[in-house]
């Protein structure tokens, strides 16, 4: 694999939170040559390159792991197209940006796939800065993505720490409510909740209230980029 | 003449005035038609009698010839049979008359009526017999009839009844003698008068102008007869040799005129040797009267039959040639008047000409289109194909047919089409062909004219078809120019870094080029189809063709969400047409299939393009898996403007149509067994492929 050129570095090393992390991007097009030549261009760009010839492939292999990806994809192939593929996505819950490439791309269909969360939507042929671009923005978003749903999946183990009591507690504790008022809700003293509060900050690894509301407030709050909330969402929201 | 039809006096409301007037004035100043026959046999058989009579031998009954017979015989011959009672009657009131004049008791006018009558009616229906319609005499076989039924039977067999009637009439005493008088002067009559009296009455005769030197030469004929009739019979002791006198100017009556004439020749001889015999001169003023009419009746019919056999040979004879000469100089004129060019060659092939056309047309004299020098005339190209074919039908014998284009002297070029027949002769050689070249110029560029037509309908919808897949098109044409900027651009940033890694660069260097020549490619199949071009008929591979448009489409197929299957046969069939033109009805086929799946599942959508071989022609079809066709749609769809489109023109399948027509192929619709319809066509197949 080819070292990524400077130019490119910058864009990335503002984007990518984590140089050691693999990102790959993965690029779906029923073109032969063109699957080869885009491929190599984002080779170029320091990026491993997984291409697909179609939408269908691509939905076989369970593309993805660790790392960060996203995906290039051609709207118009034969069987199912870019934007079927995006939808299709999006039901099995594999987030992934796309980026999408089309040879002729009109405006209802662009702002479809853009509405659908899709990071860009570049005409064919495509410059390399703009396909760079979009690609290290896709990155970056599942790199976001991929924090805060690490993020997520911290608070939510944390979470299950907690004893029952604890998590009534805890949700009257980020309303805001004084220990006094908690107890009486509760019917119990303040002594108990005084006691159950500290659990909480422990289980919950926080050293203040403030930070304590935000980790209950991430439970909430992390599916709010999607156009169609993941299905683990109001899981969480009912435990709260 | 004689037969003549009522009708024409019958004045109608379309007869004009002019006719009704001439009938009206023939009506009252001229005896109609009708009433001219019984008129003329009364009158001639009255005057007939009187000259009977008037030629009798001294001391006899017997006449040398008695025309009264003959008159009735002659109007039974010219009347239809229907008319015949008309003439018998008219006879009668004539018949009594001159009997009762001659004094002949009541009895022998009976008897005399009978055995005239008789044979008169036996002589006109055994000729009847053997010749439908009017008696001619211009054959052999009609003059043997003549002789033989008229001449000879009728004679014998009525004379035989008539002579035993006389007799017990008490008219005649002798049974013997009266038959033979009776037959001799009878059939002498019968041979003398019936030819001139049917010649007289021949509607052609009155046709045929007669130059005036003919009757200079009848003239001359006569004075010799009469001078020969007078050293036969003239002399008071006979000299046997002088007998012989007249035969050669009634041999020259025989050879130069038509049989009446050599009948009244005959007539006149008769006369001549009638009057010597009868004045007691000539070699038969022998014994009795009686005795001397029989022998010179014998010796007139003895010599008067071959004669008319002779002149009968002779005259059938000149008819043939007659015949012969008019059926030429029609022939003649024929290839004369035609515009067509009639030639002729003999067996080794050399020809010349009939008809003039080819002079005019070429300015090759005979001289110059000898020895294949007609090759030279036509264009150069077709030079060397005539030349073979010709020397082929030669050897084969076989008909020779052949187009090619004849250069005009004013240098410009006519098509001919040339049909040549050999005429084989007994021994199975050649002994001449008879050709004809049609000018078939006009049709030529009618044909030419409706091709460019249908080559320029054809283009227009093809231009069509390419404005509605422009948007396919020019994706088709992006995909390369995208893989190359790609390639280009990642090759920049690979140089940049590492300026040494030659393989990489190598690889998206073949990478463009193949590219290049991909988007060459497209842009080659859409200028090909779009190109306005002559129709260019040549051996084209059917698969390319078909892979070809295949490929053009491809992005509207994905457009349209449609599978296309391809089945090509084996066997690559070669066939003969314009690739340009062929590659439009399979895009129109195409394009149709995927209309016609446009309310399909997804899934289901697939077209199938197959080729197939058969022994003389490739077949493609392309199958659909759509609604199918209703019934009333399965011709329909070839119909011009016939569209299910929004947006269509309803050119594509009738072009389509026409095409495949032009190319001398079919194209037609059926429905499949389970779902979605057919189209296939199909298209000749090289000529090398077939054998």
């Amino acid at each position: 694999m080819m070292k990524p050129m400077n130019s490119v570095a910058t864009v990335k090393s503002a984007s990518s939170p984590s140089l050691a992390a693999p990102s790959s991007v993965f690029l779906v097009d029923d073109d032969a040559s063109v699957r080869r030549a885009l491929a190599r261009l984002i080779k170029s760009a320091g990026h491993s390159v997984q291409t697909f010839a179609s939408a269908r492939e691509f939905l076989d292999t369970q593309a993805g792991g660790d790392g960060a990806a996203c995906l290039v994809l051609d709207v118009r192939m034969p069987g199912v197209t870019g934007i079927d593929l995006q939808r299709e996505l999006q039901t099995l819950n594999r987030d992934v940006p796309i980026v999408f490439i089309t040879g002729h791309g009109d405006i209802p269909m662009s702002v479809k796939a853009m509405k659908a969360g899709a990071v860009d939507f570049l005409p064919k042929p495509v410059k390399d800065t703009d396909l760079l671009r979009a690609i290290e923005q896709a990155l970056a978003r599942a790199w976001r993505d991929r924090a805060a749903r690490k993020e997520l999946a911290d608070v939510e183990s944390r979470v299950e720490k907690l004893t029952a009591r604890e998590r009534e507690v805890m949700a009257l504790v980020a309303r805001g409510l004084p220990n006094k008022r908690i107890a009486f809700e509760l019917g119990t003293v303040e002594k108990t909740i005084k006691v159950h509060r500290a659990r909480i900050m422990h289980k919950m690894q926080v050293q203040s209230l403030a930070d304590l509301v935000r980790a209950t407030e991430k439970l909430r709050l992390l599916p709010k980029p999607r156009a169609t909330e993941p299905a683990s969402a109001p899981v969480i929201r009912d435990r709260l | 003449m004689l037969d003549y039809p009522e009708t024409k006096l019958a004045p109608s409301a379309l007869v004009s005035a002019y006719e009704i007037e001439t009938g009206i004035f023939k009506r009252i100043f001229w005896p109609s038609r009708r009433a001219l026959l019984p008129l003329l046999v009364c009158a001639g058989y009255f005057g007939g009698a009187l000259i009977g009579q008037s030629l009798r031998f001294p001391n006899s009954h017997l006449a040398l010839l008695w025309p009264p017979t003959v008159v009735v015989l002659a109007a039974l011959l010219l009347a239809p049979p229907q008319q015949w009672w008309i003439v018998l009657l008219a006879a009668v009131p004539a018949h009594v008359v001159v009997q009762l004049k001659d004094g002949v008791p009541a009895l022998g006018i009976l008897s005399q009526l009978i055995g005239n009558f008789g044979q008169a009616l036996v002589a006109a229906l055994s000729v009847r017999y053997f010749v439908k319609g009017r008696l001619q005499l211009d054959s052999f076989r009609a003059v043997t009839i003549f002789v033989l039924c008229a001449v000879i039977l009728a004679p014998f067999l009525v004379s035989s009844i008539a002579a035993y009637l006389y007799v017990l009439s008490g008219w005649e005493q002798e049974y013997g003698y009266v038959w033979r008088a009776r037959v001799l002067s009878n059939a002498l009559s019968t041979l003398t008068l019936i030819p001139p009296i049917l010649m007289v009455f021949d509607p052609r005769s009155a046709k045929t102008p007669v130059q005036r030197w003919r009757y200079m030469e009848f003239g001359l004929l006569t004075a010799g007869l009469i001078a020969a009739g007078y050293a036969a019979f003239g002399k008071q002791i006979a000299v046997p040799t002088l007998l012989y006198a007249p035969l050669p100017f009634l041999l020259w009556a025989a050879v130069r005129f038509e049989i009446g004439i050599l009948s009244l020749a005959l007539l006149m001889a008769s006369y001549l040797a009638f009057l010597s015999t009868s004045s007691g001169l000539g070699p038969f003023a022998m014994e009795s009267a009686a005795e001397n009419a029989l022998s010179l009746q014998f010796f007139l019919i003895s010599v008067f039959l071959p004669l008319m056999f002779l002149s009968a040979l002779i005259s059938e004879r000149r008819n043939k040639e007659e015949a012969l000469r008019d059926s030429e100089a029609r022939y003649r004129a024929l290839v004369m008047a035609t515009a067509h060019m009639v030639w002729r060659a003999n067996a080794e092939g050399e020809g010349f000409l009939l008809s003039p056309r080819w002079q005019e047309l070429t300015g090759q004299n005979e001289e110059e289109m000898s020895n294949f020098g007609w090759l030279k005339a036509l264009h150069p190209k077709d030079q060397e194909r005539s030349g073979r074919l010709w020397e082929q039908a030669m050897t084969e014998k076989r008909m020779y047919e052949n187009e090619f284009q004849v250069r005009a002297r004013d240098l410009s070029y006519r098509h001919f089409h040339v049909q040549a027949v050999p005429i084989i002769a007994p021994n199975g050689a050649v002994r001449e062909w008879i050709g004809a070249a049609v000018d078939i110029t006009e049709e030529k560029e009618t044909a030419l004219t409706v091709q460019r037509q249908r080559d320029e309908l054809a283009h227009v919808a093809r231009i069509t078809t390419m404005g509605e897949l422009a948007a396919s098109l020019a994706h088709e044409l992006n995909q390369p120019l995208t893989a190359i900027l790609s390639n280009a651009q990642a090759a920049q940033r690979f140089l940049a870094a590492d300026p040494t890694n030659v393989g990489e660069l190598r690889a998206i260097l073949q990478d463009i080029v193949e590219d290049d020549r991909r988007a060459g490619e497209v842009i080659r199949r859409v200028r090909e189809l779009v190109r306005k071009g002559d129709l260019e008929l040549a051996v084209v591979d059917l698969e390319t063709i078909v892979r070809d448009v295949v490929t053009l489409i491809h992005t509207d197929a994905i457009l349209h969400k449609v599978n296309i299957l391809l089945q090509m046969d084996p066997g690559a069939p070669k066939v003969y047409g314009d690739k340009v033109q062929l590659q439009q009805v399979i895009l129109n086929l195409l394009l149709n299939a995927f209309q016609a799946m446009k309310n399909c599942p997804v899934t289901e959508r697939q077209v199938t393009v197959r080729t197939e071989l058969d022994t003389r022609r490739a077949i493609v079809a392309v199958r659909d898996r759509g609604e199918g066709l209703k019934d009333g749609q399965l011709e329909k769809i070839f119909q011009p403007f016939y569209t299910t489109k929004n947006n269509g023109l309803g050119l594509g399948l009738a072009i389509s149509r026409s095409i495949v027509e032009a190319h001398g192929g079919r194209l037609w619709a059926q429905n499949n067994p389970d779902r979605g319809a057919t189209i296939s066509f199909t298209v000749p197949l090289d000529e090398r492929e077939i054998r």
